[in-house]
Parts: C-alpha cells; structure tokens; sequence
C-alpha cells in the first residue's frame, strides 16, 4: 500500500492537485488496491484530526499574529526594526532581518511574515536603489526566522506528531532563531559593503520612543515563553489570551481597534487555519496505511543496518529533509516525515526537541529553494522578478542556514530545553 | 455563459456563507475559552462545560475553514510543472485537479455516511451532545468543497466554448 501512495501521491502532485487533495487520493486508492473495505478509515482519521481540541490553538495563534500585524503595531515595530540598523550601510535590508525576528514574536508562520513584511519593505528598498532580486531573497529567506521565534505554528505541528512539549520546543528554537538572526544581519552588511547598497535614513522616531511605542508587542513572545515554561497555561489557553491581549493593545494602547479590522482578521486567520487544517487532516489516513505496514519501524532497523553511525543518520536524516522541503511545503512535511523520523531519532538516542528545532530549521530552508518554495514565491511576486533571477543572491542566506542546520543538528546545546 | 454566472454566484454565496460561519464560530470559541481560562485561573474551578462547548465547535469551525480555503483557492498546490506547461494544457490540468476534488468529496461524503451509521450514536461525556454532528460537520464540509469544484469545472467548460 505505501509504495502505491507514494507512487500516487507524486503523480498527482506533479498534475497540480492541491497537496491535501493529493494525500487522500493516494490514501484512496492505496487503500482500494489491498483492502476496499478498510475505506472506512479515511473519515475516521479526518475526525479524529477535527476532534483534536490542542489544534485550536493554530487559529487563535494566527488571529493573534493578524490583529497585531494589520493595526499600528505592526507599523510600531517597522520603525523599531528601521530604527536599531537603519542608519548603517545596507540598513534598510538589515531592518528587513531585525523585523522578521521582532514579527516572529507576535506571528507564527513564515508565509504570513513574507506578506506582511515584503509589503512594506520591498517596495521602500526599491525606492532605495535595493536590486529586486536581492530584496525578494532577503524577504524570503529573512521571513523564516519568524517561525524559530514562538509562537511557531511548525513546532505545534512537530508537537503534534511527536508528543513533545510545546513550551520545550517554542524555548528552544529562540536561540537558533537569534543565531539567524545575526547572521542575516552579518550577512546584510558584508553583501552592502560590497556591492554599494546605500546607508538608509533610519527611522524618523527616535530609537527610545520606537521601543516605548513597540514594547506591547515584544512583550508578547516573552509572555507566551515565560507562562508556557513555568505551566502556568496550556498551549490553547496561552493562544487564547494572546488574542485577548492583542484585543487589549490594540483597543486600549493603539486605540485602531475596529469590528471590521477584528472581522477581517478572523477571516484571514480562518482561511490559513483552513489550509493548515485540511494537510493535518489528510495526513491521517496516509500515516495509518504506513503504522499498518510499520514503515516507521523497518525504516529505523533499515537505517540503524546500514548506516550505523548516528553522525550519519543525522545527515541523512536532513537530506531527506532538504529534498523533501525543496518539493513539499512546511505543514505536509512535517506531518509525513515526523512520524518517520521520531522514532529513528529515540532510537539512537538524539532528543527529540533537538529533533524538532533541526526539522523545522531544515524544512524553513524549503520554503526558499525553487522551484517550489512559498515564501520566494510571495516575495518575487511582491518584488515582481522571476524566482530564477533570485538565485545568485539567495547562496550567501543558503550556505550560513546550511551551516546552522549543521550546528543545531550535532550540538545539542544550541537547542535550549 | 448562464451557466458560469451561476456557478461564480453560487460560489459567491458559500464563501460568504463561510465566512460568516467562520467568524461567529471563532468569536464563540475565543468567548467560551476565555470565560473558561478565568473559571480556570481566577475562581480558581473548572468550568466542564464550558470547556467542552468549544471543543464541539472546534470541528464545525475547521470545516468552515476549509471551505473558505478552498473558495479562496488558498489550499497549496506544487505547480512548478503546469505553470511550465502551454495555457491549453494547464487548462486541462486545472480542470481535471477540479474532477479529482469531486471524486475525492463524493467518496468522502459517502463513507461519512456510512461510518455515521456505525458510529454516530456515540454522546459528549459532559452535556451529552451525540457526536454525529461532527459527522454531518465532515459532510457538509467536503460537500461544499465538491460543489465548489463542480462551480470551477462549470466555468473552465464555459470559457472553453468558441
């Protein structure tokens, strides 16, 4: 049955059926080749994805993220990123870095960043004498910073699929977050010195005032980390206030709290939840016919035989993992890959937040890697320049993800618990 | 060209109906999880049945979502390979993803139907809610997603008459 859904699978991703559809389908009719009776499973496993109640912290998490990122706030924390590196050379291009890090404290997906971001920024580095090319990479690449940053709608994916604590996972992607965060940033810099990219005005505000004006919103990932940390709420009750406080903010604070604002937002937000929701679901039944075949469990003898080393699984595990996210978006991958993975990882004794923190890391690099890569698709539309023109400048963000994909992969200090 | 306005209204009327859902849904959830968290926290009790009302609307919300999605074309496709197809082939392709969504949403409606039957007299452990309703939540769901493909496939044949 697995070789026939992944057989089918690739089919009828190549035909462009959306990926959700493609997992049922496949799902379908792996099914129907050994067992038609055992159709009965699918509606099962979509129920059993739909009553899984920790799922609702997606939505309000992405709500949060909306709300914040649509009124003054967002605009706050613009100026605040501007603000600590607009002045230097290549400013305007490290302010895009230092935003998607300030924006991953308040959104919790890569893809909502790139908008919200590449909106502002693109057009504004253009204007600056910024090539499109380098500004849709750097949109693209800068913009999955936000989901090593909590809240991460990845790392409640990974939760979802390996039993391990949100709270471990959210605390221990904030360091290799920050670390590519000062390496964008680095990189931002030596790239300006080099090719002439001009110093930025900075922000009109002054840097106090900009971090006075922006502290609402900072604050919220350090609550998110402080109160999950210490068990003071669960991962739904901690989404559910941080919609309560941007609410609060954005009613008492901003005072650009309107029903329309709030509407728009939910919509946003449900329509996300929708996609995000429907790959959870479709993943069941294709996991249920692997657990029947126990994939996971010949894959780990078959690689604990062959490989042996675990320096070498770890490797093979994240090439895996690039060629999977260079074809398939975050969720899905995530979803098919963990349920594989986890059990190899226990196996030969990696942690599994570390675990966690490598895949999402791994699979972040996806999201720019054409041809199919999510978040270079939004920024190239936003830039309007092809996604092959953006290659020459997204080698420089590639080689140093790569090379923090490697530290993360074999230190296990760098992913804090 | 009837035939395509009516498929682009109707579809217009289950994205707006969607939406609405969506949001009534999702204000009701964060209310009911709110007042259960102060329950939780503040009065220092649970609320059971506070707490149990957002879970049983927690699957009526996702559907909703998902139909919203899928009117707003926002489920994720890998198109590297159409888009580097001629407008004629891309076409068709779209128009047979389309065909593969009815088929997928038919079967899914009908083994609902059939698991309903089984299962569907199963209750909420609290305020005894029977859980058929996320059965008929499922397919009503992927219902409307098959008419909106069918709303799709109505439009591509209209648009590809001389």
């Amino acid at each position: 049955m697995t070789l026939v859904l992944a057989l089918a699978m690739a089919v009828l991703l190549a035909a462009a059926v959306p990926i959700a559809h493609s997992m049922l389908l496949a799902a379908a009719a792996a099914i129907l080749t050994r067992q038609p009776s055992a159709l009965l499973v699918i509606p099962q496993q979509l129920m059993q994805a739909m009553q899984t109640f920790p799922l609702v912290a997606i939505p309000f998490f992405i709500l949060a993220g909306a709300l914040m990122l649509s009124g003054r706030m967002g605009e706050h924390l613009m100026a605040f990123a501007s603000g600590i590196v607009g002045r230097h050379r290549g400013g305007l291009a490290q302010a895009s870095v230092v935003a998607a890090t300030v924006f991953g404290g308040v959104s919790g997906s890569a893809v909502a960043a790139a908008s919200a971001l590449g909106a502002t920024m693109i057009p504004w580095q253009r204007r600056e004498g910024y090539p499109a090319p380098f500004c849709a990479a750097l949109n693209s690449t800068a913009a999955t910073i936000d989901i090593l940053i909590p809240p991460s709608i990845p790392l409640i994916l990974y939760a979802l699929v390996s039993n391990v604590s949100i709270g471990a996972l959210f605390f221990a992607g904030i360091l290799p977050g920050l670390a590519l965060m000062v390496g964008f940033l680095a990189l931002c810099g030596w790239l300006a010195r080099r090719r002439g990219y001009p110093r930025g005005a900075g922000s009109q505000v002054p840097l106090g005032r900009a971090f006075w004006y922006a502290s609402p919103a900072l604050a919220m990932p350090v609550f998110i980390v402080v109160t999950l940390r210490f068990g003071l709420v669960t991962p739904t009750e901690i989404a559910v206030l941080a919609v309560a406080y941007a609410l609060v903010v954005s009613g008492l604070v901003y005072r650009d709290l309107s029903w329309g604002r709030v509407r728009a937002a939910l919509v946003a937000a449900a329509t996300t939840t929708g996609v995000v929701m429907l790959v959870i679901m479709a993943a069941g039944p294709a996991g249920w016919i692997m657990t029947f075949e126990r994939i996971h469990v010949l894959f780990t003898e078959w690689a604990l035989a062959v490989l042996q080393e675990k320096w070498l699984i770890i490797l093979a595990m994240n090439l895996v993992m690039l060629a999977v996210g260079t074809f398939l978006d975050l969720p899905p991958a995530i979803l098919l890959l963990g349920p594989v993975f986890v059990p190899l990882a226990q196996a030969i004794g990696l942690d599994l937040v570390q675990l966690g923190v490598m895949m999402v890391l791994n699979l972040a690099i996806g999201l720019y890697t054409p041809p199919v890569g999510t978040t270079l698709f939004v920024s190239c539309a936003i830039a309007k320049v092809r996604m092959g023109d953006t290659i020459r400048d997204l080698v420089p963000f590639f080689l140093f993800s790569l090379g923090l994909l490697a530290l993360v992969s074999y230190v296990p200090a760098l992913t804090l618990k | 060209m009837r035939l395509a306005a009516a498929a682009h209204w109707l579809e217009d009327a289950i994205g707006r109906a969607c939406a609405a859902a969506a949001v009534a849904l999702g204000v009701a959830i964060f209310a009911l999880m709110l007042l259960g968290i102060a329950g939780r926290h503040v009065l220092s009790r649970g609320l059971p049945a506070v707490t149990e009302l957002p879970e049983q609307l927690f699957g009526w919300f996702v559907m909703a979502s998902i139909v919203l999605a899928a009117r707003t074309g926002a489920h994720v496709a890998v198109e590297f390979l159409a888009l580097r197809a001629g407008p004629v082939w891309r076409h068709r392709l779209g128009m047979l993803a389309q065909c593969l969504t009815v088929v997928l949403c038919a079967t899914v409606v009908w083994t609902v139907a059939r698991v309903a039957a089984i299962a569907g007299g199963d209750r909420s452990p609290i305020l005894g809610i029977p859980t058929l309703h996320f059965h008929l939540a499922l397919a009503l769901g992927f219902g409307l997603v098959g008419v909106l493909a069918l709303c799709a496939l109505a439009r591509g044949a209209a648009r590809e008459r001389p």
